[in-house]
């Protein structure tokens, strides 16, 4: 017979031998976290070191120039915004209809919805790069829209967030439970009703928080959007979606490019202004998604 | 006694699920004022079977319905059959309590509005509080309708889909093992309903039960593997049954 005594030698050694692993794997798990967010941390001291200093009304509210001290962040940031613009508009209707028509209407197990299934998420997987190539290619080349303006910025964009929505969209329609679809059947709703007034308000929050992140993401993109020409040089904020324009993360490159010593500040605070921006909406995702939220 | 007057006549249905068939050479009526049963071991084709009669089972891929199903003498599966008009005229209760996430007005309210029942807000208040009172449930919410539908007890919240399901004025009512998800309690209140109901509807019920089927219906299908073995008056399955293997079920030698 087995030992079965748990006060024998053997067995108490066993045990402190599984409360060993046990330390030694939360150990192992605080390493890892430390790690990261000691980089995080270093690179928010630095700066905010070098940058906070930078930043003034003048700064925030000023444009691009060949003169640090009145070279200013507005011009990109109003670029960034009017891109975000046409981007969101663009690729939040394409997406979750997208979504709500592959997960609800496609008809399962055809060939072509299997093969829409899988382009998309590896449109997901696609380098940016190759989306501004695209940008570039039929957006100015065969369309003719203007170079470098946030037209065609948030156009290119658009198609590399509209993936992410429609993946994050369709887990979302995903979760809803059947039941809540059928008793909208039961009672007569048309599919398109039950849809419409049950399942896409109850996927809100997941759709919201896929579509925020997909945001935030082309917020920070930059290597399509040299492509299409928004690299230039544009000292005078946009006045529209058509005119030059410039983006903040283009800005930081810009800058962090100059030869001029005094960049080097304008660029750590247009990097805190960029970082403002991006948990700003990050904040947005985690409220949107709380407020919506269903219990059921 | 309530007038019976013949609501379905379903003949000779085979339903396949893809190239399986769950479903073989089955026929039964349903009549108004009738509360019909239907029983048999899991995976008889019950509920598929009960899901055909308002073509729920539109919603399964690969699910393909034979034969015919007429609701006062139209074929529901027919070319001109409006599946939406279907589900109004045959309403469906759940085996899981399956509110919407909504007040329990809205819960009562929604199927009235997207049919055009009710012409403004005092009528859709009548409608509201009529079925909340038919299914029982009045007394109850009637000074919370504006809570949420899915804060209810699981009794409640099945009596509330019942409301929801009487709101549209069906004909028929398919209750899919309303009880099974719920306590003694609250399971002898819907089964008091379900007599009270039959009155205006036809109710079909799917059980697991036999006490139940014994308890609330006139009628019982009797299901296994797909057929029906015997189907007759309530109290003849139970007490006399023609067939080996009704005897067999009823009195618990397998299932």
């Amino acid at each position: 017979m087995i030992n079965s005594s748990w006060q024998a030698p053997e067995m108490q050694r066993r045990l402190a031998r599984r409360h060993a692993a046990e330390r030694r794997f939360k150990a192992l798990g605080l390493v890892a976290i430390a790690t990261s967010l000691l980089f995080l941390a270093f690179l928010l001291f630095t700066m905010l070191r070098q940058g906070l200093g930078g930043i003034d009304w003048a700064f925030l509210t000023g444009s691009d120039s060949t003169d640090a001290t009145v070279a200013g962040v507005w011009g990109a940031a109003k670029g960034s915004i009017l891109t975000m613009g046409v981007t969101l508009a663009l690729s939040f209707p394409l997406g979750v209809l997208a979504a709500v028509y592959l997960e609800e209407f496609a008809p399962k197990g055809r060939r072509w919805v299997e093969w829409v299934e899988v382009s998309i998420n590896n449109l997901a997987a696609v380098p940016s790069i190759i989306f501004g190539l695209l940008g570039l290619a039929v957006f100015i080349n065969v369309m003719h829209l203007p170079r470098s303006s946030p037209l065609v910025g948030g156009m290119t964009l658009a198609l590399m967030t509209m993936p992410v929505i429609v993946i994050s969209g369709r887990n979302a329609i995903k979760a809803v439970p059947p039941s809540i679809r059928d008793a909208a059947l039961a009672v007569g709703a048309s599919p398109v009703q039950a849809v419409f007034h049950h399942v896409l308000p109850l996927a809100l929050p997941g759709i919201l928080t896929g579509t925020i992140i997909g945001m935030a993401r082309a917020l920070g993109e930059t290597a399509p959007l040299l492509m299409i020409g928004m690299r230039a040089f544009v000292a005078t904020p946009p006045g529209g979606i058509t005119d030059p324009a410039s983006v903040m993360p283009m800005q930081i490159f810009l800058w962090s490019d100059e030869i001029d010593q005094a960049f080097v500040q304008n660029t750590s605070a247009a990097i805190i202004v960029l970082l403002v921006l991006l948990m700003a909406m990050n904040g947005l995702a985690i409220y949107l998604r709380n407020k919506f939220e269903t219990r059921w | 006694m309530t007038e019976q007057k013949l609501k379905i006549a379903a003949r000779n249905v085979n339903v396949f699920y893809g190239a399986k068939q769950a479903i073989n050479d089955v026929s039964i009526d349903i009549s108004t004022g009738v509360v019909t049963a239907f029983i048999g071991p899991s995976g008889c084709g019950k509920s598929t079977f009960l899901r055909t009669l308002n073509r729920m089972n539109d919603t399964i891929a690969g699910c393909r319905v034979e034969g015919q199903i007429a609701l006062d003498g139209q074929d529901i599966y027919a070319s001109g059959m409006d599946v939406v008009e279907l589900r109004a005229r045959v309403g469906m209760v759940f085996q899981k309590p399956n509110p919407f996430p909504k007040s329990i007005y809205e819960n009562v309210a929604y199927g009235p509005r997207i049919h055009g029942l009710a012409g403004n807000k005092a009528d859709m208040d009548a409608i509201v509080e009529k079925s909340l009172r038919r299914a029982g449930l009045w007394d109850e919410v009637k000074d919370r309708l504006a809570e949420s539908g899915t804060a209810l007890s699981g009794g409640q919240q099945q009596r509330l889909c019942i409301a929801r399901a009487i709101a549209v004025s069906p004909e028929v009512i398919l209750m899919d093992e309303p009880c099974s998800a719920l306590d003694p309690i609250a399971t002898a209140r819907i089964e008091e309903l379900i007599d009270d109901l039959k009155e205006r509807y036809a109710i079909v019920i799917v059980t697991h039960s036999m006490q139940q089927a014994a308890r609330v219906s006139q009628r019982t299908a009797f299901f296994h593997l797909g057929t029906v073995v015997e189907y007759g008056v309530t109290e003849d399955i139970f007490t006399n049954p023609r067939e080996e293997r009704t005897k067999d079920y009823i009195t618990g030698r397998y299932g």
